[in-house]
């Protein structure tokens, strides 16, 4: 799950360095602006609605070797 | 030589009338002339233009006329892959790219003997920005140098508005191909997800990309797209229908047609300038008065569709480029490595809420569009910004009016509906049902033919 709040810098900072990225304090702090708004988005698209927990993506495996 | 459009060209070149090789030497001519304060090119290829030119003219004179871009000068975006010719992405990375086979459509308007002018300024990847911090300067707006030139396609926009080609190819993710055809005053075409193949294109993100033109004119367009279409099993997304005749559905009319106005989406969910909006009505009358039964449209909050599209953007970018991204980062222009980085910031729970979100977002789509045959609105809220007005996540910020038909998958084009007081191209989006690229652009040209804004070019 996504956490219930955007990350803060401090966490921001862990996450990147447990993924492998090198960044500057500089560049993380600038990041981390846009980083909000992306958080954003994604409580904007976790929380539309009332869609079921089983709910099928738009895009799905189709069986067959044509593609 | 007085500037045509392909379709005024190839009447003249198949008639004898022009001469390939004076039609590229007078886009040459252009191109020394104001290239240097417009950047659109990362590499021009004049040798090879001319030599195709002078090869296009002989076939014509015996007799070998191939079609309508036969001797038609050309340019791609520095994502498609030519083979034999750097291929850069407007990237440090690829700097020394140089592939050893063309892109599927590459080799389609090859075949229908365009005349091959280079390569052209990008965004970086296909998302960077107007960025000073790469090897190549950014394009710049005809209309006004000091004025950006949209993107991701900001080269192909540059060198069409200015006529250094007549037609280019573009991507579009999530408006690349729509935005610069709006702010440089040209057509262009995002056609239905699947139409083109994307084999041989730098991928952004997989499930949003398309290829596509940019031209002059809408029925410019139809002939580029025509030309380009054909199924191609190495692009899994790439459907097998026939190709689609497109040229002859331009002439049909739109009597009785159905216009979905999306008001809600420039009068609420994201403002626009007051002049974009006189521009709105105007159009609405024009094709009122050609016979179109217009109503206003409702679909889900366009901040629906941006949070969507933008997350299964920045996941998919992500997937391409983590490699270089965690090793090569300050390879990157800052533009783009900023915003692709946010890939590791974001969950696989987020991309699949992302893409359910997909999923509600086209069957609404769907429902609405049965009482529409096609949907208008602006193709953005204000004339082109000045350069340094183009911020890193700007993006991010406000959800702009091309995104949702990527996410849809549906056709849109841009078409030029006026002019701003400072004299810059203002944009009318039309949107069509899937696979209905021939009613989008069939509305386009009959709104083309009905007004005057195709007398107008940038003076350079």
């Amino acid at each position: 799950m996504s956490p219930a709040r955007p990350m803060t810098l401090q966490e921001l900072t862990a996450q990147a360095q447990a993924s492998g990225l090198d960044l500057t304090p500089v560049q993380l702090a600038e990041i981390h602006t846009g980083y909000l708004h992306v958080a954003a988005m994604a409580a904007r698209v976790r929380g539309a609605g009332d869609r079921p927990r089983e709910a099928e993506p738009a895009l799905i495996f189709r069986p067959g070797f044509e593609d | 030589m007085q500037l045509p459009s392909i379709a005024e060209a190839s009447r003249a070149i198949a008639e004898r009338r022009l001469s390939p090789v004076a039609l590229a030497e007078a886009c040459l001519a252009r191109i020394a002339a104001a290239e240097p304060k417009l950047n659109a090119f990362i590499k021009l290829t004049p040798d090879a233009a001319m030599s195709a030119a002078r090869e296009a003219e002989a076939d014509i004179n015996a007799g070998r006329y191939k079609g309508p871009l036969h001797g038609i000068p050309f340019a791609h975006k520095d994502i498609y892959a030519t083979a034999g010719v750097a291929t850069t992405a407007h990237s440090r990375l690829l700097e020394n790219n140089v592939p050893k086979e063309s892109a599927f459509t590459v080799e389609k308007l090859a075949a229908a003997g365009v005349l091959p002018f280079g390569k052209l300024a990008t965004h970086e990847f296909a998302w960077g920005g107007p960025s000073f911090d790469l090897p190549w300067p950014p394009a710049r707006n005809p209309w006004n140098p000091e004025h950006f030139p949209g993107g991701s396609s900001s080269g192909t926009g540059a060198a069409v508005a200015a006529g250094f080609v007549l037609g280019g190819t573009g991507s579009d993710t999530g408006g690349s191909i729509r935005l610069p055809a709006a702010y440089c005053g040209l057509a262009g075409i995002k056609p239905t997800y699947g139409l083109l193949s994307r084999y041989g294109i730098q991928p952004l993100a997989f499930t949003l990309d398309h290829a596509g033109p940019l031209a002059w004119t809408v029925e410019d367009c139809a002939i580029l797209l025509e030309a380009m279409a054909g199924h191609d099993p190495r692009d899994p997304a790439s459907v097998n229908t026939p190709s689609p005749e497109l040229r002859k559905r331009l002439d049909t009319g739109i009597a009785g047609l159905r216009v979905g106005v999306v008001r809600h989406f420039f009068e609420h969910d994201t403002p626009i300038a007051p002049e974009v909006g006189a521009a709105m009505s105007q159009s609405i009358r024009v094709l009122e008065t050609l016979g179109a039964k217009v109503a206003d449209a409702t679909l889900p909050p366009l901040q629906d569709w941006a949070s969507a599209g933008m997350l299964i953007m920045i996941a998919e970018a992500y997937a391409v480029h983590e490699p270089w991204v965690k090793t090569r980062y300050n390879d990157y222009g800052e533009l783009f490595r900023d915003r692709v980085v946010m890939g590791a910031f974001i969950s696989s729970g987020d991309y699949l809420a992302a893409v359910r979100m997909r999923r509600e977002l086209r069957t609404a789509l769907a429902a609405e569009m049965q009482k529409y045959d096609v949907l208008i609105l602006p193709t953005v809220p204000t004339p082109a910004p000045r350069m340094e007005a183009v911020t890193k996540y700007g993006g991010f910020e406000v959800p702009n009016f091309t995104m949702p038909f990527n996410v849809a998958g549906t056709p849109a084009l841009s078409i030029c509906n006026g002019y701003s007081a400072g004299g810059l191209p203002l944009a009318l989006q039309i949107v069509g049902r899937p696979f209905e690229d021939a009613t989008v652009l069939a509305v386009g040209h009959t709104y083309e033919r009905a007004t005057d804004w195709r007398s107008r070019r940038p003076r350079l």
